[in-house]
């Protein structure tokens, strides 16, 4: 892993089983990111909506539309591809979250803390 | 035109339940539910009503649940009605139903209704405040706090809109009597009815075509100390703050918005200006200046010599 700061958000099967989930792992008192698994990938995106920069779910890992096929911003109801992170409906239309790079290995994922610092 | 201002809101959901967790945290009475459909009240009948996608008869739209289905507003009698009927099928479909409800469009593609308005009287205690050079306004031995006296939900207060033509929603609203209090300048109009002295119970933003829908809507509280009351509680039972809490300059309510899975964010408000047509509205450019005389974030509870908060 070419990763300055390693921080492993949790196991691929616990992702499997969360469907999605929110991560701090700055200890800054909100989820800084989410991660999630679409088609057999995981993603993981900055938890802030590119229309204002504010968190997105409604309470902890609450990101996914009622259907669940889509990331979602409760603040006004935009909707993100979950595989891409673009914005298909709503005031940030044609714009992107940004994504977090992951690392898997033995199972489990990781980012990079710096990365996320950066961002 | 004697209207008085909101009476519900009604929206389409996909979670049901979450919506129905969020609004009863929020503080609003549950009157109705099932399987499709509930309704929450706040203390003089005013309400928000959820439906699922698939329950008949709610206005069209094709903004995809959860979204804004419909805003009715209370009017004083029949007679006004009436009117409403009168001036809006001058242009457009006014549809009437059986209970005398009337439905209609407006130029944005908001669905309205006018019914006579069943808001029950409110009896809420004053918010009474101790200035030193003023007479006090709470007696001797009567404290100002009661941890235990819940902050609720008085009556429905404003709903704000994304609209594409700021001017021609504004000129819409003021063919049913609605009068400008205030405005930011190149984003929309702060809007009161004729029989609210209220400052805005409808306010407008201007944005392009593909951001539509409803940007927010807010019940009344009590006072500046219940909106932080309300929403500290709101916030430890795990629901997402969006803004604030703070105050507003126009208008000068109190705020504090909350994500929600409504579609739009949630806000408590209080302490809103009062104004008649002897005003003259203000307008000034948008900014974080304009907009708040102050912002703070919520945070858990702690004090100085206990424990350390617990994290969120
Ligand atoms: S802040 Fe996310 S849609 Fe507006
Ligand atoms: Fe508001």
């Amino acid at each position: 892993m070419a990763i300055q700061r390693p921080f492993r958000l949790c196991s691929l099967a616990e992702l499997q089983a969360r469907e999605v989930a929110g991560f701090d792992p700055l200890a800054r008192g909100r989820d800084a990111l989410l991660a999630l698994i679409s088609d057999e990938q995981v993603h993981a995106y900055l938890n802030r909506c590119p229309h204002e920069p504010v968190a997105m779910e409604y309470r902890k890992d609450k990101f996914l539309s009622g259907k669940r096929q889509h990331i979602m911003c409760f603040a006004h109801g935009a909707r993100f591809e979950k595989d891409t992170g673009l914005c298909i409906h709503g005031p940030c239309l044609g714009k992107s979250l940004q994504r977090i790079t992951t690392h898997i290995q033995d199972g489990d994922i990781y980012i990079d803390l710096e990365e996320l610092i950066q961002a | 035109m004697n209207i008085i201002g909101l009476e519900t809101l009604v929206f389409s959901v996909e979670e049901l339940e979450a919506c129905c967790a969020f609004l009863s945290d929020y503080g609003l009475h549950c009157v109705s539910q099932s399987a499709s459909s509930a309704r929450f009240e706040a203390e003089d009948g005013t309400a928000v009503e959820i439906h699922t996608d698939d329950v008949a008869g709610l206005p069209k739209t094709d903004i995809p649940s959860p979204a804004l289905r419909e805003t009715v507003y209370g009017v004083v009698s029949a007679s006004v009605l009436d009117e409403i009927r009168q001036e809006l099928s001058k242009d457009r479909e006014v549809l009437c139903d059986e209970d005398g409800t009337l439905h209609c469009v407006d130029d944005e593609g908001f669905a309205l209704a006018f019914k006579v308005s069943s808001r029950r009287p409110l009896q809420a205690r004053p918010d009474l405040t101790n200035t030193p050079g003023h007479a006090p306004q709470r007696p001797v031995n009567q404290p100002g706090v009661d941890p235990q006296r819940p902050a609720k939900p008085l009556t429905l207060s404003h709903v704000v809109y994304f609209v594409n033509n700021a001017a021609k929603a504004e000129a819409f609203y003021e063919r049913l009597g609605f009068r400008t209090s205030d405005r930011f300048e190149g984003v929309g109009p702060f809007m009161r009815p004729a029989g609210s002295d209220d400052h805005h119970c409808l306010f407008m933003i201007e944005t392009p075509p593909f951001v539509r829908g409803c940007e927010h809507f807010t019940f009344h509280l009590g006072s500046g100390t219940e909106v932080l009351q309300a929403g500290t509680q709101l916030a430890s039972k795990g629901w997402n703050s969006f803004w604030g809490p703070g105050r507003h300059i126009f208008g000068s309510n109190w705020f504090w918005y909350f994500n929600s899975p409504l579609g739009c964010h949630i806000e408590y408000d209080a302490d809103m200006d009062k104004h008649d047509d002897e005003w003259a509205a203000r307008q000034a450019p948008l900014s974080a200046d304009t907009s708040q005389l102050f912002l703070f974030t919520g945070t858990a509870k702690w004090v100085p010599g206990g424990p350390p908060p617990k994290s969120a």
